[in-house]
């Protein structure tokens, strides 16, 4: 079976099955369209640790039908149990493989990442929880008077 | 982490998030809300983009019987939000506008990233003063307008007018303000160019006096014009205006002419527009709120004989001026009437030929002592709608109403009351209990009543006996309790849309239940007026109606 070389940013070399990483558009469009068979492709976004994830990922997906051209519309946790276990990771690593999905061209790999992100947002209680969670930095808090001020204005809006 | 990745990744991620999260997102970061709620809803409905504020309204289709695109539409029917730097990046990723209403400094600015597929009003008003470079703006950007609103008077409105005829789109344009005197080229310029140099169809002219001014310019115009509606309300306009305008009738394409709040009309102008009214195709006429004597009353009618007019608006606080129009009704092709007007002593000749007209569709305010007789005319007649203002004795009419209901031929019925008069409390069952099957009534409106609380159960237990699609009430002493009784009622009876107004007394938990409980299929839309929920209750709502709902739940 015809392999892939990739190489990621700290140097690590990769040979995969084309068929299983031809689930990435961009590695798939460069090899097809480019030609390029042999020599090792770069991916200077992609640390070997999260190249790992995404390659699980791939693995996971191998035989799913290609994706359709319109998106579906799911809800924020309708995903395979396998993709839920794949997506337990730490936030900064999580938003490295999203990162790299959306270089690679995955579709479904940034589509699990991101309504992951979605569902620790909608399993917060309050902005405080958010705020915690997401190690979001004082200086982007609103303050309290601003906090004050939207509150009343929120709940005039959900009234 | 989440703030490390790139615009479209968190839109991406703000996509899976429902409308009632954005508020307690935004709480916790500077700039969250913007993004989020503006890419949340653009997406899925109308926009409304104004000065440096977002107006972002979902769809409130009430008479458009489709179902709601997403849960968006379950908890509120409008958002604002204060527009951010980072707004402009965000818009790239609109891609379902629909209708955006929009301020011209914000157009401006946004026009390249608009999607190809919106329709744009565009709002200039008064209160703009940056220098828009229209200039600047794409012609396809242009395009995309159909609707300009120019209100008040401002620099940039003024500026637009010489670009009009990029707007090949334009169906529509509104001036609204009461100008200077020293502003009144404006006026001519937005006649000429309007008329000269677009397709527009429809032209309103409110609260400018100084239109008198243009009256020349204005009639030289029409017949060249595709002018179809002529809209000059609130503008004081003399008779010179009326007749200048009125001599262009014949050659005009006008379909709709309204000169509704002008009490300066008098009898010469209404001469001079019965003169030329049938030699018009003009359908609709509104002279609501003007001041009508029997001698112009007499006029008109007779030249409403000869006309197309199908459509007449004549309310006004005169009392009994409209005689002659009554005992001609039957001679003339009006299917649509407004003359939501008390007036006793006309209502005897109105009664008399109504049977003979050509009413489907008619608002009035009819004296108790005259509703029997009325009713029974009107049940020989072709009157499909009615919409009665009642002002005193409600209690009385709703009753005598109730004894003929099974026999009219009505679809529509709405009992209202009249301007500036409270809402009564009104013993609604027996008009609910005479309706049945055979009873042709579909949408009855009671929203303009209080409901007793012993009567809710009682009303709505007669539902599943009614061929009621639309139904509309006005319960504020509604409890739990009746919410609850009314789920079988509702599943078994037709409706599709149902309104409780009113700010009824229901918890959270109980509209959660009732929402859930819900099963008939035909049902499409409910509308609960005043009720507070918590997003946890939100949240059970969105969840019971899932992604794509059945049917709508808006809370107003």
């Amino acid at each position: 079976m015809a392999s892939v070389k990739l190489t990621t940013s700290d140097d690590k070399e990769y040979t995969l099955d084309r068929e299983l990483i031809f689930q990435s558009n961009l590695i798939k469009n460069m090899v097809t369209d480019l030609d390029v068979f042999d020599a090792p492709i770069p991916l200077p976004n992609v640390t070997s640790s999260t190249l790992d994830i995404v390659i699980k990922y791939l693995k996971i997906h191998k035989d799913d039908p290609p994706p359709p051209d319109k998106p579906i519309e799911k809800a924020v946790d309708d995903m395979i149990d396998e993709d839920k276990e794949l997506m337990k990771l730490e936030f900064n690593i999580m938003a490295d493989v999203i990162l790299a999905a959306n270089y690679l061209d995955i579709p479904g790999l940034l589509d699990i990442g991101c309504r992951t992100v979605a569902w620790h947002i909608k399993q917060c209680k309050d902005y405080h929880e958010i705020r915690e969670k997401f190690n979001i930095p004082k200086e982007l808090w609103r303050s309290e008077e601003e906090i004050a001020e939207m509150k009343k204005e929120l709940n005039g809006i959900l009234g | 982490m989440i703030l490390l990745l790139p615009y479209d990744i968190q839109l991406k991620v703000f996509n899976y998030l429902d409308v009632i999260d954005l508020p307690f997102i935004s709480l916790a970061n500077k700039y969250y809300y913007d993004l989020l709620s503006a890419y949340r809803v653009f997406g899925r409905s109308n926009v409304f983009l104004m000065g440096n504020r977002l107006d972002l309204q979902l769809a409130e289709d009430w008479d458009n019987y489709r179902p709601a695109p997403t849960e968006s539409h379950l908890v509120r029917d409008k958002i604002k939000v204060q527009l951010a730097s980072q707004l402009e990046p965000l818009v790239k990723g609109i891609y379902k506008f629909q209708d955006v209403a929009i301020g011209g400094e914000l157009f401006a600015k946004l026009h390249k990233y608009l999607p190809q597929s919106v329709r744009m009003e565009l709002n200039i008003t008064c209160k703009s003063k940056a220098r828009i470079n229209w200039d600047a703006v794409s012609d396809s950007a242009m395009e995309k307008i159909t609707y300009l609103k120019l209100i008040g008077q401002s620099r940039n409105g003024t500026n637009i007018l010489k670009h009009l005829n990029r707007m090949t789109n334009l169906k529509d344009v509104l001036v609204d303000g009461v100008l200077e005197s020293h502003d009144l080229k404006t006026l001519w310029d937005v006649i000429f160019n309007v008329l000269r140099n677009t397709q527009a169809t429809a032209l309103e002219i409110l609260n400018n006096p100084h239109i008198n001014q243009c009256a020349q310019l204005l009639a030289s115009m029409i017949p060249s014009s595709n002018l179809q509606d002529l809209t000059v309300c609130c503008c004081d306009i003399e008779d010179e205006f009326v007749q200048t305008i009125a001599k262009t009738l014949p050659d005009s394409k006008l379909k709709i002419l309204n000169f509704q709040d002008n009490e300066t009309i008098t009898d010469i102008g209404y001469t001079a527009l019965a003169e030329m009214l049938p030699k018009s195709k003009v359908k609709t006429l509104n002279l609501a709120s003007n001041t009508l004597i029997v001698e112009d009353v007499e006029i008109l009618s007779e030249a409403l004989q000869h006309s197309q007019v199908t459509e007449l608006y004549m309310s006004s606080d005169y009392d009994d001026v409209l005689s002659p129009l009554y005992e001609n009704l039957h001679n003339l092709k009006i299917q649509w009437l407004d003359i939501s007007i008390p007036g006793t002593a006309s209502e005897e000749s109105l009664i008399n030929s109504i049977a003979q007209s050509h009413l489907e569709s008619i608002d009035i305010d009819i004296d108790v002592d005259n509703l029997d007789e009325f009713l029974k005319e009107a049940t020989k007649s072709k009157l499909q709608e009615i919409r009665f203002i009642a002002s005193v004795d409600v209690q009385e009419r709703v009753d005598i109403i109730a004894t003929h209901i099974k026999d009219t031929p009505l679809k529509k019925l709405g009992i209202y009351q009249g301007c500036g008069v409270e809402k009564t409390l009104v013993d609604c069952f027996s008009l609910l209990s005479n309706l049945t099957k055979e009873t042709p009534l579909t949408e009855l409106d009671l929203s303009g009543l209080i409901v007793k609380r012993e009567d809710i159960t009682l009303i709505f237990l007669q539902l599943p006996f009614t061929n009621l699609t639309l139904f509309k009430i006005y319960c504020p002493e509604m409890t739990d309790k009746e919410l609850d009784n009314l789920i079988p009622a509702i599943n078994l009876s037709s409706l599709k849309y149902l309104l409780i107004g009113g700010r009824p007394k229901v918890s959270g938990p109980a509209v959660v239940r009732f929402i859930s409980r819900l099963n008939n299929r035909m049902f499409r839309k409910l509308i609960m007026e005043g009720v507070i929920l918590t997003k946890e209750e939100k949240r059970s709502i969105r969840k019971v109606l899932g992604d794509y709902p059945k049917f709508t739940v808006t809370f107003t």
